[in-house]
C-alpha cells in the first residue's frame, strides 16, 4: 500500500522548472531512497510533499487523501515528520526542551497555559526515552548550542522522531558527518524501519545500496529512474546522471 | 521549605520592591510617578510576550494603551459610573482589536511586519485625533474618575487618594506579573518561544503558528488595553499621543534597555530606567529630545543586549525557567548575503 | 469645478513628490531591509540646508548641493551605524533610525530655530498662472515637472545600469547577492546614500510648497510607508502608482470630508492590504513565509 504518493508534481521559480512532472510511491513499512546529482531538486521535493511549497500542478497523496496545498501543520498533523539537511532545531532551548516540543505537539497540549510545560508526567517520560533512544540523555539538560555537530545531527532527527510519524522523511541524514558517525545514522535508519515507513535522500551511495528497499532517482527536477538497488545499479542513465558510475 | 531560595527569587523581589516603593516615595512626592512606573511595566510585560518571546516586531503598541484608556473613559460616561466593568471593557475591546489587527498580519515576515504595525498604529492615531465627538479629539477625553471599587456590592474600597490608586495598581501588576510567569513556563509559552527561534520547523512540529502568533497578538493587546486603562485612571483622562508612532518606541525601548530579550524581568527594569531617564532628562534640558535619540542610537548600537543581559543576570524567564539560555532571536535569520531575498529558497 | 480641479492638480502634485520619497524609502527597505525612520528627517535636514546654502549660492546650486550633503550624511549613518545591525532583528534597525530621526530633529531646531521659516522659490517660478481652466500655483507646477524628472532620472537608473540592475535584483536574486560577494557592503552603502540624497533633494523642492519646521519629516515619513505598503515593495511603478494614489486621496478627500483626509490614505492601505496583501505591483515571494 502507498503510504505516500506523488503525481505529476512540478514547480517552478521564476524561469527555473525546480520540480517536473514527478510521479512515485513510497511503500508503507519500505524504505525510500531519493537519490541525485546536487540541484536535482531533492528537498524541494521534500517541501513540496510537505507543504512547504504548493505545487503548481499535479496532487500530493497521503494514505490516499489528498494533500496538495495543504499547510505544513496539517499536514504534519497526519503523521508525517521531516528531519532537515541543514540543521532546523531550537537553539536557545535544551535538547530535552526540543524533544518536548515534540511530544508536546503530538499531544496536543500546545494550547494549555494552566500548568507548567515540565509538569506533564506523560510528556516528561516519552521525552526520557527518545532522549534515550538517540543517545542524548547525558546532555539533556545542557544549553544546545555546546553539542558536538554530531549530537545535534542525532537532535535533528529526534525531534521528528518524537513526533512518533508514520512516515518519517529524512533530508540527508548524515550530511557533515564523518564516516565514523555515518554507521551510527545507517544502523538508527534500520532500526526505525521496522516501526515505520522512511523516505530518505541520502548522497552516501554505500548507505543508499545497503538499506534502501526502493531508490529513486532525481535528475533536474525529473524523475529518470526508480526501482530497486540492483536495477538502480545497471541503469546507464543513473550512471550518466552521475558522471562516472555508481561505483 | 527553602524560604530563602523563594526571596531571592526575582518575582518575589520585584513585588516586594513594588510593595514597599510607597515608604521611599511618598515623604517625596512621587506617586504618580511611580504608580506611572508600574503601569508601564504592566505594558512593557504584556507586550514583551509578543516581542521577546514569540518574536513579532511590533512597532505600534501605543495603539493599545490608547485604545484601552479611550474605552475605559467611553464605558465609564456611557455604560456604568465604576471601574471593574470598564476595565473589562478595555481589555476585551483591545482583544478585539488585537485579532482583527493580526488576521492582517498573520502572514507577513519580519520587516513588513513592523511596518505594518506602524501603518495601522498611526491609522488608530489619526480616527483618535479626528473623531472628537466619540473621542474629545486633540484635548482628549476627559472626566474619568476614580471610582470606588465595589465587590459583589458587598462593600467597596475607594481609590481616590493617590496611595489607595498605588495599591490597587500594585494589585492589579502583581496579578499580571504572576499571570505571565505563568503563561512563559506554561505549553503555550514554549510555543511562542518555539516560534521566535524557528516558525518553520514549529510549524514541522505540528504547531498551527499562525494562530500561535494570533494567540499572542490578543494577548498582548489585552495588557496594553490594561495599562491604557489604568493611565486613564491615574490622569482622569485618555489621549491621542501614546498612539502616534513616535511614542510607540517607547515601550520599545523599554523592553530593550532593560534587557527584555533576554530576560522576563527585563522590561520592568527598562520600565523605571526609561520614566526615570525621561523625567530627568526633561528638567535639564529642553533638548532632552536630543539626547533620548541619541540615547536609543547608543543602547542599539553598543548594548542591544540591554542591561541584565549585558550583566548576564540569572538569565531566568526563558522557558526553562531559572536556568537556561539567553532569548536572543532567530538566529536562523541572520542574514548572510546568501540569504539576502528569497529565504528559505535553495 | 475649478475647486476640484485644483485639488486633483495638488493631489498630482503630491502624489509625484510622494513617489520620489517612497522611492528612496523602497530602495533602503528592499535591498538593505532596513526601515528608515529617518526618511523623514533627511527630507527635513535638505530642506534646511537648502535654506542656508541659497543665501551663499543661490537657488540652483542648493538644490543640488543640499542632497549631495544629506546624501552624504546617509552614507555616513549607513557606515557607522546601521552596518553594525544588519542580520539583526528588524526592530534595531527600525530603533536607530528612529532615534537618529529625533536627534536630528532636535538639531535642526538648535541650529535652525523653533519656528518656522520659508525657503523662497526660485524667482521665475513664483507667482500664479494661468491654465486656462483655472489659476494654479507656478510653484506646483514646477515642482511637478522636478519631480518627474527626478522619477525619469531613477527609472533611468534602474532599468540602464549597472548599478540599477543590480539594486532591483538584489531583492530577490540570491545569486546575484551571492555574486557580489563583498561588494554587497559598497552596493548597501550605495543605496542608502542614494536614498538618503533622494529624501533630501525631495525636500528641497518641497520646501516652498510647505513652510519649515523641524517637525516636517514627521509629516512625509508615514505616506512613504503607506505608498510601499499600497504600491508593493520592490516596483518602481508601484511607488509611483502608490504615490499617485496617496497624493490624489489626500487631495480629494479635502473635499469631501476635510477631517478625515488624513485617514484617506490608511482606507485605501487597509483595502489593498484585503484584496491585494502584495500591493498593486508588489511580488509575493518578497514578503510571505
Amino acid at each position: 500500500m502507498a503510504i505516500l504518493e506523488a503525481v505529476g508534481i512540478s514547480k517552478h521559480f521564476g524561469g527555473l522548472m525546480a520540480t517536473n512532472d514527478v510521479s512515485f510511491a513510497v511503500e508503507e513499512g519500505r524504505i525510500t531512497s531519493i537519490i541525485g546529482p546536487n540541484g536535482a531538486g531533492k528537498t524541494t521535493l521534500f517541501n513540496l510533499l510537505t507543504g512547504w511549497y504548493k505545487p503548481d500542478a499535479g496532487k500530493v497523496l497521503l494514505e490516499g487523501q489528498d494533500i496538495s496545498g495543504w499547510p505544513i501543520h496539517k499536514i504534519v498533523n497526519l503523521g508525517i515528520a521531516r528531519s532537515f539537511q541543514v540543521l532546523n532545531i531550537f537553539n536557545e532551548i535544551s535538547p530535552a526542551d526540543n524533544i518536548r516540543l515534540a511530544v508536546q505537539a503530538r499531544k496536543k497540549r500546545g494550547l494549555n497555559f494552566f500548568r507548567s510545560a515540565k509538569g506533564f508526567e506523560d510528556i516528561n517520560q516519552e521525552t526520557d526515552a527518545v532522549l534515550e533512544e538517540i543517545g542524548l540523555s547525558a546532555v539533556k539538560n545542557l544549553p544546545t548550542k555546546t553539542l558536538s555537530y554530531g549530537d545535534k545531527r542525532v537532535l535533528e532527527i529526534g525531534i521528528a522522531m518524537a513526533s512518533k510519524p508514520k512516515l518519517l522523511l529524512m533530508d540527508e541524514p548524515t550530511s557533515g558527518l564523518p564516516t565514523s558517525e555515518t554507521e551510527r545514522i545507517k544502523e538508527f535508519i534500520k532500526k526505525i524501519s521496522t516501526q515505520l515507513t522512511v523516505l530518505v535522500i541520502e548522497h552516501d551511495m554505500d548507505i543508499v545500496l545497503t538499506i534502501s528497499d526502493i531508490i529513486v532517482v532525481l535528475h533536474q527536477g525529473k524523475v529518470i529512474a526508480q526501482g530497486p538497488p540492483e536495477e538502480i545499479k545497471a541503469n546507464e542513465e543513473v550512471q550518466e546522471a552521475y558522471l562516472g558510475g555508481i561505483d | 521549605m527553602d524560604v530563602l531560595r523563594y526571596i531571592k527569587h526575582p518575582l518575589f523581589l520585584t513585588l516586594a520592591f513594588f510593595f514597599i516603593a510607597p515608604v521611599a516615595v511618598l515623604p517625596l512626592g512621587g506617586m504618580s510617578l511611580a504608580i506611572e512606573v508600574m503601569i508601564w511595566v504592566v505594558f512593557a510585560m504584556g507586550f514583551n510576550i509578543l516581542l521577546g518571546y514569540t518574536g513579532l516586531p511590533s512597532f505600534g503598541h501605543g495603539l493599545f494603551f490608547g485604545s484601552g484608556a479611550y474605552l475605559f473613559g467611553l464605558f465609564q460616561h456611557h455604560v456604568i459610573k465604576g471601574i471593574w466593568i470598564p476595565l473589562a471593557g478595555s481589555i476585551l475591546g483591545c482583544m478585539i482589536i488585537a485579532a482583527v489587527l493580526a488576521v492582517f498580519m498573520a502572514k507577513k515576515r519580519g520587516i513588513y511586519h513592523a511596518l505594518l504595525t506602524i501603518a495601522f498604529t498611526q491609522m488608530f492615531f489619526f480616527l483618535a485625533f479626528q473623531w472628537d465627538a466619540v473621542t474629545g479629539g486633540e484635548n482628549g477625553l476627559m472626566g474619568i474618575e476614580r471610582y470606588p471599587l465595589s465587590f459583589f456590592g458587598l462593600f467597596s474600597i475607594g481609590i481616590e487618594s493617590s496611595l489607595s490608586l498605588y495599591y490597587f495598581v500594585f494589585a492589579i501588576l502583581a496579578v499580571s506579573i504572576i499571570l505571565l510567569w505563568q503563561l512563559i513556563h506554561s505549553p503555550l509559552g514554549t510555543v511562542f518561544y518555539a516560534i521566535k527561534q524557528n516558525e518553520l520547523r514549529a510549524k514541522y512540529l505540528g504547531y498551527n503558528a499562525p494562530f500561535f502568533k494570533w494567540l499572542s497578538w490578543i494577548i498582548s493587546g489585552a495588557f496594553g488595553g490594561l495599562a491604557g486603562a489604568l493611565h486613564a485612571l491615574l490622569t482622569h483622562g485618555a489621549f491621542a499621543d501614546p498612539i502616534h508612532w513616535s511614542r510607540s518606541g517607547d515601550v520599545v525601548m523599554m523592553v530593550i534597555i532593560g534587557g527584555g530579550l533576554t530576560n522576563f524581568f527585563g522590561p520592568v527594569l527598562g520600565a523605571i530606567i526609561f520614566i526615570a531617564l525621561r523625567d530627568i532628562f526633561s528638567t535639564i534640558t529642553e533638548h532632552w529630545y536630543l539626547f533620548y535619540g541619541l540615547l536609543i542610537v547608543v543602547i542599539i548600537l553598543f548594548m542591544p543586549e540591554g542591561i541584565l543581559g549585558y550583566l548576564k543576570v540569572g538569565k531566568s524567564g526563558a522557558p526553562d525557567s531559572l536556568k537556561g539560555s539567553s532569548l536572543k532571536g532567530d538566529s536562523s535569520k541572520e542574514l548572510k548575503p546568501a540569504s539576502l531575498g528569497l529565504k528559505g529558497v535553495k | 469645478m475649478a475647486e476640484l480641479l485644483a485639488q486633483l492638480f495638488n493631489g498630482l502634485v503630491l502624489g509625484l513628490l510622494f513617489g520620489v520619497m517612497a522611492l528612496g524609502f523602497m530602495m533602503i527597505l528592499s535591498v538593505m531591509e532596513v526601515i528608515n525612520f529617518s526618511h523623514g528627517a533627511l527630507f527635513a535636514l535638505g530642506a534646511y540646508f537648502a535654506l542656508t546654502l541659497q543665501k551663499f549660492v543661490g537657488y540652483w546650486p542648493a538644490l543640488i548641493l543640499a542632497p549631495v550633503f544629506v546624501g552624504l550624511l546617509g552614507l555616513g549613518i549607513e557606515r557607522f551605524g546601521i552596518r553594525r545591525i544588519y542580520g539583526k532583528d528588524p526592530l534595531f534597525g527600525l530603533l536607530l533610525t528612529l532615534g537618529l530621526a529625533m536627534a536630528i530633529e532636535e538639531i535642526i531646531r538648535i541650529v535652525w530655530g523653533k519656528t518656522g521659516s520659508s525657503l523662497a522659490p526660485p524667482a521665475f517660478a513664483a507667482g500664479p498662472i494661468n491654465l486656462g481652466i483655472l489659476w494654479y500655483s507656478k510653484y506646483l507646477v514646477f515642482l511637478a515637472v522636478l519631480s518627474l524628472i527626478l522619477l525619469i532620472l531613477v527609472w533611468f537608473f534602474l532599468e540602464k545600469t549597472p548599478y540599477g540592475s543590480i539594486i532591483k535584483a538584489g531583492v530577490s536574486d540570491s545569486e546575484m547577492v551571492l555574486a557580489l560577494g563583498k561588494n554587497l557592503g559598497k552596493l548597501r552603502t550605495l543605496v542608502f546614500g542614494l536614498g538618503s540624497f533622494l529624501a533630501g533633494i525631495a525636500g528641497v523642492i518641497a520646501g516652498p510648497m510647505w513652510s519649515l519646521k523641524p517637525t516636517m519629516g514627521t509629516e512625509v515619513i508615514m505616506p512613504s510607508f503607506v505608498v510601499v505598503v499600497i504600491g508593493g515593495i520592490g516596483s518602481f511603478w508601484g511607488a509611483v502608482i502608490g504615490g499617485l494614489i496617496v497624493g490624489l486621496s489626500k487631495s480629494l478627500s479635502i473635499l469631501i470630508y476635510p477631517r478625515m483626509s488624513e485617514l484617506a490614505m490608511y482606507f485605501i492601505m487597509a483595502i489593498v492590504l484585503v484584496l491585494r496583501p502584495r500591493g498593486i505591483m508588489g511580488e509575493k515571494s518578497l514578503l510571505e513565509e
